[in-house]
């Protein structure tokens, strides 16, 4: 499986302003809070990864996924996804290339929210 | 709305707890099922809680079966927000107890919407109890008395909490034990009339 979503924006700004009804500061405040609480989030499943415990790789994973989509990063959301399902059926085999994708989406997504908040640090 | 919100990712918390205050709720926010429900115990008061389903320690669908054990008097809406869909977590979810059932992300005006109808099932639930419940009413008259220490007929009572409206006839035990007695007194009294005055 791949999240195969190299070619979209790594946020979907329309849904973030439908979802904070407009409020840039709200979507700033936002796109703070996913950049502090998901470097922790992406050690735990590297760590996760690096261990092979499927437990661990799933409840990062999900989480990642959930923060993700509450604000509009699909791709990344999706990446998260198929890590947590691997994780949930205990799968590890192609682990390191789906995390490796994973970094790929985190790394465009950070830096698409530093250049539209520069104040996001 | 007095809401209980319990989701552990910071971000979801956020937003959630934002929206809701926006949209002129009171929001309580706990990042986890623990910590909900030992806000909850304290102050079981929140019409509303908005729990995610996978979380540490305590998950969702628990914190909904203990709030629903403890048979408040009150009635708490529960709803699940949770990224597990299908049929089988839904069902899972609705036997335990909870109210409604929404996936993530969630959108604005559809939360909204289904917190109105939250906000109108514990108005018509509030309106049941008070009918269904303890009223003081006199022995005799069957004046019953109302919450400002008012004594105040049946039909007027009922009339005033409900869209119940009487048409008045008589049952058959008051036809005999009643009408008919009164009647009787009538015929004598007029028996006792129609004699010649002396």
């Amino acid at each position: 499986m791949s999240s195969d979503n190299q070619n979209q924006q790594p946020l979907n700004r329309s849904y973030l302003a439908n979802v904070t009804d407009g409020d840039v500061e709200f979507e700033e405040e936002l796109a703070q809070s996913y950049i502090d609480a998901s470097s922790a989030v992406m050690s735990h499943l590297r760590s996760a990864v690096q261990e092979a415990d499927p437990h661990a790789v799933r409840e990062a994973a999900h989480s990642l996924k959930g923060s993700s989509r509450a604000i509009g990063a699909d791709g990344m959301g999706a990446a998260a996804e198929i890590l947590e399902h691997q994780g949930r059926e205990g799968d590890l085999s192609n682990v390191e290339a789906l995390l490796e994708d994973a970094e790929l989406h985190y790394k465009d997504l950070i830096q698409y929210m530093q250049s539209a908040w520069p104040t996001t640090k | 709305m007095n809401i209980l919100i319990a989701e552990d990712d910071d971000t979801s918390r956020l937003l959630l707890g934002t929206t809701l205050r926006k949209l002129g709720h009171d929001v309580t926010v706990t990042a986890d099922g623990d910590q909900a429900w030992s806000v909850f115990q304290r102050s079981p008061n929140h019409s509303v809680v908005i729990t995610d389903w996978l979380m540490p320690g305590m998950p969702g669908i628990e914190l909904c079966r203990r709030i629903r054990a403890l048979n408040l008097s009150h009635y708490t809406y529960v709803l699940i927000l949770t990224s597990l869909s299908g049929k089988g977590k839904f069902l899972e979810g609705m036997d335990a107890g909870a109210d409604d059932y929404v996936t993530k992300p969630f959108d604005r005006d559809e939360l909204g919407a289904r917190l109105r109808v939250a906000e109108r099932i514990l108005g018509l639930k509030q309106h049941v109890d008070r009918l269904e419940g303890l009223l003081p009413i006199c022995s005799y008259c069957k004046k019953i008395r109302d919450t400002a220490d008012v004594w105040t007929s049946v039909e007027r009572y009922v009339a005033k909490r409900s869209e119940a409206s009487f048409t008045h006839g008589i049952c058959p035990t008051c036809i005999e034990t009643e009408v008919e007695a009164e009647l009787s007194r009538l015929d004598v009294a007029n028996e006792y009339s129609e004699l010649p005055v002396e």
